[in-house]
């Protein structure tokens, strides 16, 4: 029998596990937008992460960038597809300050978090975010 | 194997081949009563000490790992649990399961670890993740991943998204790459202990 070459076996794994992950992750855990908060459920059922939707900065597509890498260490990275639209939600006063995440309608979640935002501005007496 | 040195007359190598102590006691007893103490000798050897022939396994894993150092300080673990199939290049396809854990920590000189080793133990950078995915290994059987064996792990987010974990352990090596939630980045080495079944 040939020999298992270690990188060919290690570019495999990687190959075969983003496949798994790409078709399989949103079914494990997956998000949803209630009244009061963005949640990750496990299974579709358990919520195993949530954030107060009165605590979200913002909400914005990710774009790579130095300022972006550098927050990786201050970034929880939740996506649940590999091949997808990342948002990254900004938290206030909290760690990980910054959430990734992978929803499947991407513009829906930003319109909620924007719209979130402009109440709470307007309730402030700001202006509306120009 | 070692029994295979054993000349097929069943007449046993010139004294000059063996140990001191073997050759001390081997001028009393006939050639065919040492030749044959030699051959129960051996097949009492314990199977580790065989080198067994590899194949290829694959199958998934799941696998979490907390971890964090910087040169000279650091402590971490890890634990992941995986099953397959085991193909041995010649006589069957044997599914098998594996669980592995390591931890350890170190501060300047002093150091950690479980499993007990003289193997290095370090980690550079922090992470804490957990994921699953696939692994791949060139054992033929479950029970050849069982052990103490070296790891060496890289933790990254792949793209923003989400955490990949690569793992390779042991002479006997196991690849790993699992995806999951995550936060950090870092690389670490350290000796995990893996038990097997069926073993």
């Amino acid at each position: 029998m040939m020999p298992l070459n270690p990188a060919l076996a290690v570019t495999a794994a990687l190959v075969l596990a983003v496949v798994l992950a790409q078709v399989t992750l949103r079914f494990v855990y997956s998000y949803a937008l209630t009244e009061r908060r963005f949640e990750v459920r496990l299974f579709g059922r358990f919520t195993i992460f949530e954030i107060a939707r009165e605590s979200i900065v913002a909400a914005v597509p990710w774009r790579f960038s130095l300022a972006t890498l550098a927050r990786s260490f201050a970034t929880l990275r939740l996506g649940n597809r590999v091949f997808g639209r990342a948002i990254v939600i900004e938290r206030r006063a909290n760690f990980p300050r910054y959430v990734v995440v992978t929803p499947d309608d991407p513009d829906a979640l930003l319109a909620a978090i924007d719209n979130d935002v402009r109440i709470r501005l307007l309730r402030r007496g700001s202006g509306p975010l120009s | 194997m070692p029994i295979s040195i054993v000349p097929r007359s069943g007449l046993a190598p010139s004294t000059n081949s063996t140990t001191p102590s073997v050759a001390k006691h081997a001028a009393s007893p006939p050639e065919s009563s040492r030749a044959h103490d030699r051959i129960v000798r051996s097949a009492a050897a314990p199977l580790s000490s065989r080198p067994e022939p590899h194949g290829i396994g694959i199958g998934l894993v799941v696998a979490g790992a907390l971890e964090g150092g910087v040169p000279a300080v650091g402590a971490g673990g890890n634990v992941s649990a995986g099953a397959g199939f085991f193909y041995d290049g010649a006589r069957a396809i044997t599914p098998g399961a594996f669980a592995e854990a390591g931890g350890f920590s170190e501060l300047g000189a002093r150091a950690a670890k479980l499993p007990h080793s003289n193997a290095p133990a370090h980690a550079l950078g922090g992470f804490a993740g957990v994921g699953y995915g696939i692994f791949v290994t060139n054992a033929a059987s479950a029970k050849q991943l069982a052990g103490v064996s070296q790891s060496y792990a890289v933790n990254v987010g792949l793209g923003p998204k989400f955490s990949a974990q690569l793992g390779i352990a042991g002479g006997t090596f196991a690849a790993s790459v699992t995806i999951g939630p995550g936060i950090g980045v870092d690389a670490s080495l350290y000796p995990t202990q893996t038990v097997a079944t069926p073993r």
